[in-house]
Formats: structure tokens, sequence, C-alpha cells
């Protein structure tokens, strides 16, 4: 049996190295993400593994879809627009889980890690005031009391504050009204007493659920004729499957379902933006495919940039 | 063992690929492509070749540089600080004439550039062209003497017209050698620094000011797309809509799918009222923009309103 394994083990072993080096020849790192994290951090951990979100479920149903909807939106590098957007920043990359990232350090933002400069001209022409003063970044799964800004759902003021971040902070567009209410609404169901006691390794099956339950809080939000919402929805999908594809760069067969599910997902954005009878079909097609597509991830998994030994071979 | 080395080997041989520059790999060249390599011309990453020129250039490796930095002017020939470091790299390898031919096509191309008129002048003073380099020399006193040190450029000037007089003494009276008065380039790191002082004078209004960053960056770092598309927005950000498409050109025919060239093109041709070609240009970033990007949607924003968005 030895025998007729040897030359299958050493070509698996080639491969998987040869990948590994291909990605280390590129100067940039293989994960957009490392550009944003310090130097000083153990990388390979930080992009191996999650500190898990603190997240309390609304039991009725309205507020469920608020929360999805708010959850997919906080992933999507596309509602922060601006520079911000361009270098694929989201409210994830410095509350990840809907917490803190004590090693974030974006070059010329942060003073040092877990810090972010919020009055910086970095990102928009509107807040900026020729300081360097960066502070530490909250943690939005803390004690309430810490946070700056009062969250109760009657005043208003976090919905306010998050529309005054994106389009003031970070020079987007402002977006609808139900992706900011759902914002608002996720980070108020983050509560310090639902956060897990352990962080967890992160699995392509996560980050495949992040693009399904944002396909499918598309497809609620355009049952409520609510196209504009729908549209950050699917884009919030597509960044997952991005997310997915540069972790399974020296793997072409699931680079290439990815590739086939995001085309599904650009139809029926199409769709969506021109009104076309379809937009809830294409979504409801992605998802019943999307088992395939799962099932595909797993199989290359232990190869891909999610398993930390091959993500250290490349880091190097 | 066999199949593990030709894997290995293969490996080897896609790591030595992977290594070249991007445009190389593109151009369909070294066979099976459907012209001959001739007549494509060759096609290099330019702000790479910048860098090894830079290298060759600390590495007093002169001919090295030469290479590099012809390969920079032949991918991206509007690219002044290409042919500057040419005439650099011909100057410090003893071919005067090549320095001069090198600088008198930078001049062509930033003809305020002071650096380079003094190195022009002093290149034409080696060559014996001593009429040539005293109107340069002129040219530099002129406006030394309109600035009367009161200009930022004011210690340029002094430094530059000592250096081209010094140059102008035949070398029997010198009592200096003849200068190469020129200070070696910034680093790739303060480069990527001044491209982000550029983002932030942007930001902040100070166009003129982003407009020097952006200079100071493409020194450091050569012809790189997202400066040459930076150059384009500031360009167009000033009202000199020509000048902003050159640099959008510029920046899309070293990497054909550079999102934010292909974004900030298309808005350009929005405000010049042609929605047909920003359509075309949004098609292009939709094939490039797998799994989405908000450059496409950005634009598709623009020619959905027809202007700039408020």
């Amino acid at each position: 049996m030895d025998r007729h394994r040897r030359p299958t083990v050493l070509i698996v072993t080639a491969t998987l190295l040869c990948g590994a080096l291909l990605m280390a020849a590129s100067a940039a790192p293989p994960l957009r993400e490392l550009r944003w994290t310090s130097r000083a951090a153990d990388g390979v951990r930080q992009m191996t593994r999650r500190p898990g979100e603190c997240l309390v479920r609304p039991s009725e149903q309205d507020g469920a879809l608020s929360l999805e909807i708010g959850r997919a939106a906080f992933r999507s590098p596309l509602v922060l627009g601006g520079a911000a957007a361009r270098a694929g920043l989201s409210c994830d990359t410095c509350h990840r889980d809907g917490r803190g990232n004590s090693e974030f350090q974006f070059p010329g933002l942060s003073g040092g890690p877990g810090m972010a400069d919020v009055t910086s001209f970095h990102f928009s022409p509107h807040r900026g005031d020729l300081l360097d003063d960066p502070r530490p970044i909250p943690d939005l799964s803390g004690p309430k009391a810490l946070l700056k800004i009062a969250q109760s759902p009657e005043s208003g003021d976090l919905e306010r504050f998050i529309t005054g971040l994106v389009v003031e902070e970070f020079d987007g567009q402002p977006p609808p009204d139900r992706v900011i209410r759902g914002l608002a609404d996720y980070v108020r169901a983050l509560d310090p007493a639902a956060c897990p006691t352990k962080d967890a390794l992160i699995t392509a099956g996560d980050v495949l659920d992040d693009a399904d339950r944002a396909v499918a809080a598309a497809s609620r939000a355009l049952a409520l004729k609510d196209g504009p919402s729908a549209l950050v929805m699917i884009g919030s999908a597509r960044s997952a499957l991005g997310r997915l594809d540069e972790r399974y760069t020296a793997l072409p067969v699931s680079r290439q379902a990815l590739s086939e599910a995001d085309r599904q997902l650009l139809g029926a954005s199409e769709a969506v933006r021109t009104g076309g009878p379809d937009g809830a079909a294409r979504l409801a097609s992605w998802q019943a495919e999307e088992p395939r597509l799962r099932a595909r991830l797993k199989r290359d998994e232990g190869r891909s940039l999610f398993n930390p030994t091959v993500l250290s071979a490349a880091v190097q | 063992m066999t199949r593990l080395l030709l894997v290995v080997v293969g490996c080897a041989t896609l790591g030595l690929a992977s290594s070249l520059p991007l445009a190389v790999l593109a151009s369909g060249g070294g066979g099976g492509g459907g012209s001959a390599p001739s007549a494509s011309g060759p096609m290099y990453d330019p702000a790479a070749e910048y860098q090894k020129g830079l290298e060759a250039i600390s590495n007093g490796k002169w001919k090295d540089a030469q290479r590099a930095f012809t390969n920079v002017t032949d991918a991206a020939p509007k690219a002044f600080e290409g042919w500057f470091m040419l005439g650099y790299a011909k100057a410090g390898g003893g071919d005067p004439k090549g320095a001069r031919r090198a600088y008198e096509r930078a001049a062509k191309l930033k003809p305020e550039d002071i650096a380079t008129r003094r190195e022009l002048a002093i290149n034409l003073a080696r060559i014996g062209e001593t009429e040539k380099a005293r109107s340069e020399l002129a040219l530099l006193q002129g406006r030394a003497a309109t600035c009367a040190e009161a200009c930022p450029d004011a210690a340029l000037l002094k430094s530059g017209i000592a250096a081209i007089e010094t140059a102008l003494v035949p070398p029997a009276q010198a009592m200096q050698p003849t200068p190469q008065s020129f200070v070696a380039p910034p680093r790739p790191d303060q480069g990527d620094q001044a491209y982000a002082d550029a983002l932030m004078l942007v930001n902040q209004g100070r166009l003129d000011d982003a407009w020097s960053a952006l200079g100071e960056a493409e020194l450091a770092l050569g012809p790189h797309p997202d400066i040459l598309t930076y150059k384009g927005y500031v360009r167009r950000r000033m009202g000199q809509t020509h000048m902003a498409e050159d640099y959008y050109r510029q920046a899309l025919a070293i990497a054909p799918e550079h999102r934010g060239a292909l974004e900030y093109y298309g808005e350009l041709k929005v405000l010049q009222g042609d929605l047909a070609g920003a359509r075309r240009l949004l098609a292009r970033l939709d094939q490039v923009c797998a799994f989405g990007c908000p450059e496409a949607e950005e634009l598709r924003r623009w020619i959905a309103t027809g202007a700039q968005p408020s």
C-alpha cells in the first residue's frame, strides 16, 4: 500500500509546497487583511482564528431580518465608500466579529496596533483635523456603558452616528435606510454576556455562511421591494466569495466554482438594478446550488490558506 | 521520484514565470502568440524595471541601470522620471551624449524641472556644447532673478547654477571635478509615504501640493499606474481634463485592468458627456472586478446620475 501511495503523497506535498512558494514569491501578502495587521502580530493566528460574535438574536421576525441585513452590511467593504472601500476595509475590519481589533494597524492611520485616527484626511475630506490623534478602537461587544453613543432605538442616535460615520468619516454614499437600521440593530444586539469563552478556527464554511446569509437577506429585502438594500446584501455576499477566493489561490477547481457562484450573483444584481423580473429567482437558484460549492470548498480546505500550516508557508 | 522531480521542476518554472513582470506574461510573446515579439515590441512592467534601475545605480552597475531605464522609457515613454533616470545612468556610465539625449526628452516632458535643466547643461558642457549649456544656464539664471531668493525653489536654483558654472570651466582651469549634482532618488518607502501624503492633500483641497507629492512618489517608484491614475485625478480636479485623460491612458497602457484608472477615466467620460464611453469602461470594470469592487459601483452611480453624484 505504501508503495502505491507514496508518489501521490509526494506529489500532493510538492504541489502544496509549490503553491505556497508561488504565493510567497509575490511581494504582496497572500491575504489582503494582512496589509493592515500589525507586523508585530502573529499574522497566521490572526488570519486563521476569530474571536466569535457576542450576538443575541431577536425572537421576532422583523428584528431578525434587520439584524441579518446589518450583519451582512457590517462585513461589506462596499458600504464604507471612498478610499476605505477601495482599500477593502469594512466595519468588521476594525471590529472583528463585532468586537475590537487589537492588531489593526493601517499605515498612516494608526499610531500603534489597535488604534485608528478617525479624523484623518486619509479617508475623507469632511472630518480631517490635521492632528495625528489615533484613538483605541472600541470593542462594540463590550459593556454598553463604555460606548460613547447611546443605543436606545427610540433616540435614533446610533443610526445618525453610523450614517455620519459612513458619509463623513469615510466619504461614502448614504446607505439605504433599512441598511442603516440593520447596522444599528446589529450593534445593539451585541452583548458581552453572549461572548464565547474561546476563540475559534476560521473555516471556509464560516465565510460561505456569511455569503449565504447575505443572499438570504437580499431575497427577503427583495420580497419587501427594497432593491437598494438587496443590492447591498448581494455586494456583501460577493465580497465574502472574494475572501474565500484569496484563500484558494493555488486551487483552480475551487476558484472556478467560486467564480461561477460570483457570476450568478452579478447576474442577480443586474436583474435587481434594472428591475428585471428574475432577481429573486436568480438568488433562489444560487441558494439551491450553494451546497455543491460548500462541498467543493470543503474538499480543498486542507490545502487552502484556511490551513494555518499552508498559510504560514505562504506568509514566509 | 521522477514524478516528484517533474512537479518540482514545474514549480520552479512557474516560480520563474511569476517573478517576470506581468506585462511580459500578458504580451503573448515567447511563442504561441498572435504576433512576433518584434512586432509587439518589448513590454515591461515599468515600475518594476524602475526599481531594478535604482538598485543597479546603488550598486554602481551603470550598464544594468541603463538597460532597466531604457525598458522603463520603452514601456512608459511619457513618464518623465524614466527619461531623467536614464540620463543619470548614462552620465554615470560615462556616456554624456546618451545622457544629453535622455535629459532632453525629460526636459520636453517637464520643462520647468530644475534638476533636469541642470543635468542637461552639465552634460552639454561635457561634450563641448558650451553654447547650449550656457543657454540652459541663462534660463535658470532668469528664473533665479525672478525668484529673488524668495521662492521655494531658490536654493535649488542657486545650487543648480553653481553646478553648471563649474561644469563650464575648462578642465585645465577647473579647481573642482565636473559635478554630477543629482541627489539619489528617494527610497520606495518614501515614495509610498509621498503617495499617501498626496491622497491626504487632495482631501484637504491642496491640489498643487498633492501634485508635488505625486512627483516625489514617482521619482521613488517610477511610472506606477496608481501614481499615474492619481496624477490624472488631480489634473481633473484642477480642471485640466485633457491632461487627466492623458494620465489615465498612460496608466491603462501599463496596466489595462487597473481598477482606479478605469473608474476615474469613466468618470471623466461622464463629465465630458460621453456616457457611451463611460459605459464601455464600466463593462471592462465589471469584467475585471471579480467578486465586486467599489470602483465599479462608484462609476455606476456616476453613469446613473449623468454627472458627479452629490
